[in-house]
């Protein structure tokens, strides 16, 4: 995915409050299992504190405190298990747990009437323990006697950090889950921009002339102007085309009459007329051709077929020379793709071929050629030729080599300026064939947007 | 040879007109479409001229109808558009040959002569028939390698036997083809154009089919 597109947004922004709230979540449920343990074990050690209380009892017949039963659970006989009680009378012992062996708890005197008081203990060997601490009176005697219940803390610990483990792999796998349901919806949900992308890719290419019209309400509207784009960029080329040529129509006419006079009349007058007429002939053609020239590059929505054009063009260019019966070979066009107008490309493959079929003896060969970011159709015949040092001078415009072959010497000077507009250009070298080589070629649009 | 020339400009249409008058051609002139399409489908001609920006109907249209219903005659098209897609969809439709304006009119001639001589099977511009050859560009003809002087009538219609060397002519088509205007000549006119060829030309140079017309005589049977 690249990086700065609204799916990662919305990913991002959803994956870190999908995080932040399970982290918050987590610690409280943490928070509540644990006092909710301590409440346990506190009433644990409460019920084990009231009945040791209950168990104790003074000896009429001595004054000493006796203990009628033992407290029965386990935890209190095994030596040292961080589970103890013991009883102190005005802080001398009077009986212990099993489980604390001949070793004494120190314990704060809380004092009379305290009630129950909560204390951080230490066992013998060092163990922290939570205590529950009370002073009571016993009837029959006055002494104060100290009740003490004590369990270890690592029990607490121990089930909080267990539940801690399994809420953290709970949590992590809703988080995935969350996530991975907050992605597919962002998929799913950007699909039309993913098919706009596509349709857009597509125009740009050729392929189709406008985008298609079936998106959701968010993008239909631009979708709808891109379209209205690109029909007014079509009908604006339409209509100067049709202008120009009304133009060409209305010059071409009269020119042709006034040439044709100007040809009759002969004599120094007669030549300078039909000087002057060649000379607006000319600009009128060469600027005509300019206004033509729609110079589409890179405009979404047109694609010439090189292929289909060249067909044509032979078919043309063996009518136009039937005399000659050349062999006009097409190899290889379907390499190449022009991202442009079509009629610019007729033009320009017209007036090389053409060039070509005027000079050839027997063969013309259109090869399309392709490298990694240039597309090159190249036209070559057998014929003269260009003399050594002279291909510039064949680019000029209105200039020709031989003033005795037909032309207005405006062609090739046509296909460079078209050329020039796709950003592309126009070369001449000698061929292998014989005659001249000429090389038009043009940048390479990949469908990659 | 007979020529239409389909050309809305008036102008033009009358410098065409001159220069294949000059160049010993029989002509219609059409001045918009649907004439031009009348004219094509009915009558026969041996070469047509046919601008493109025609008013009424389409010079691409007259074009595509004619050769739809099996006219075959060569086409030059004129077009004051020069661009390849007109040219391609022109030579498509089934024109010959494509001319751009402006020309001269000279060129024009030069073509429509090409394209009849090409669809009567000729390759070069010199006609020859036993001893007898006619350049139909310089509009010369020899005999046995002597230059002949013809008139501009007898030249027409030399040039139309040569143009159909194995055809037998009829009086109706010789006159068609021959003359300017469309009216009823009296036929003995054709026959006297024949026996004055004949005499130019030698006595067995044209044979008459009784009833029929005329032929060039075959060339081995002359001998």
């Amino acid at each position: 995915m690249k990086r700065n597109t609204l799916a990662l947004r919305l990913l991002i922004i959803s994956s870190v409050w999908v995080v932040l709230t399970l982290m918050v979540v987590g610690l409280l449920l943490i928070f509540l299992f644990r006092s909710h343990v301590e409440r346990r074990f506190d009433d644990f050690l409460f019920d084990q504190l009231k009945g040791n209380i209950a168990a104790s009892e003074i000896s009429p017949t001595d004054g000493v405190l006796h203990m009628t039963w033992v407290p029965s659970n386990l935890r209190f006989h095994r030596p040292l298990s961080g589970w103890y009680w013991q009883i102190l009378e005005n802080g001398t012992l009077r009986a212990r747990s099993r489980s604390l062996w001949q070793h004494t708890l120190t314990v704060t005197d809380p004092g009379i009437g305290t009630g129950l008081q909560h204390q951080i203990l230490k066992d013998p060997v060092g163990m922290t323990l939570r205590g529950l601490v009370e002073n009571v009176t016993l009837p029959e005697s006055d002494a104060s006697f100290t009740f003490v219940v004590a369990g270890p803390v690592s029990n607490i610990e121990q089930d909080v950090h267990e539940f801690s483990t399994m809420l953290l792999i709970t949590l992590l796998a809703l988080g995935v889950g969350l996530v991975g349901a907050v992605f597919f919806q962002i998929r799913i949900g950007l699909r039309p921009l993913a098919r706009l992308q596509q349709a857009l890719a597509e125009t740009r290419s050729g392929k189709t002339a406008r985008l298609p019209e079936s998106f959701p309400g968010e993008i239909q509207p631009v979708v709808s102007e891109l379209n209205a784009l690109l029909d007014h960029n079509a009908a604006v080329l339409e209509r100067a085309r049709t202008h120009t040529a009304n133009l060409a129509h209305a010059l071409k006419n009269p020119l042709m009459v006034l040439t044709n006079e100007a040809h009759a009349m002969k004599g120094e007058r007669g030549c300078l007329m039909e000087e002057q007429l060649e000379n607006m002939t000319h600009s009128i053609q060469r600027y005509l051709s300019k206004a033509r020239m729609a110079g589409a590059n890179r405009l979404p929505g047109v694609r010439a077929v090189v292929g289909t054009i060249a067909e044509d063009l032979r078919f043309t260019m063996e009518h136009l020379y039937k005399e000659k019966d050349l062999d006009i070979q097409l190899v290889g066009l379907e390499e190449v793709s022009f991202q442009g107008d079509e009629q610019d490309l007729q033009e320009m493959l017209g007036n090389v071929m053409d060039n070509a079929c005027k000079w050839a003896k027997t063969v013309v060969q259109v090869r399309g050629e392709r490298t990694a970011n240039i597309w090159r159709v190249i036209v070559e015949d057998d014929g003269p030729g260009i003399p050594e040092g002279q291909e510039a001078v064949v680019l000029q415009r209105g200039r020709r080599l031989d003033e005795a072959v037909p032309g207005s010497g405006l062609g090739l000077d046509i296909v460079r300026d078209i050329a020039l507009l796709y950003g592309g250009a126009l070369s001449l070298d000698r061929s292998s064939l014989g005659g001249v080589r000429a090389s038009l070629e043009w940048p390479a649009i990949t469908e990659a947007v | 040879m007979r020529v239409l020339v389909v050309e809305d400009n008036l102008q033009v249409s009358r410098q065409l007109a001159d220069a294949l008058k000059r160049g010993g051609y029989v002509l219609d002139v059409a001045a918009d479409g649907e004439e031009g399409e009348f004219l094509g489908q009915n009558e026969s001609y041996d070469a047509v001229i046919l601008d493109l920006g025609l008013p009424k109907c389409e010079g691409l249209k007259v074009l595509q109808r004619w050769r739809q219903e099996g006219r075959n005659m060569p086409i030059l098209i004129l077009t004051a558009r020069d661009t390849w897609r007109e040219k391609v969809m022109g030579l498509r439709a089934g024109a010959d040959d494509y001319l751009a304006k402006p020309f001269e009119v000279e060129e024009v001639v030069a073509r429509v002569e090409a394209l009849i001589r090409r669809a009567s099977g000729h390759a070069s511009s010199v006609l020859t028939w036993g001893a007898v050859t006619l350049d139909t560009s310089s509009q010369r003809v020899t005999l046995h390698g002597n230059s002949v002087e013809l008139t501009a009538l007898e030249f027409r219609t030399l040039s139309y036997f040569l143009h159909h060397p194995n055809a037998i002519l009829s009086k109706t088509q010789l006159t068609e083809h021959i003359y300017n205007q469309d009216f009823d000549l009296d036929s003995n006119v054709i026959e006297v154009l024949i026996n004055r060829l004949r005499k130019k030309l030698g006595p067995s140079f044209i044979s008459t089919h009784r009833g029929k017309g005329y032929q060039l005589t075959d060339i081995d049977s002359e001998t």
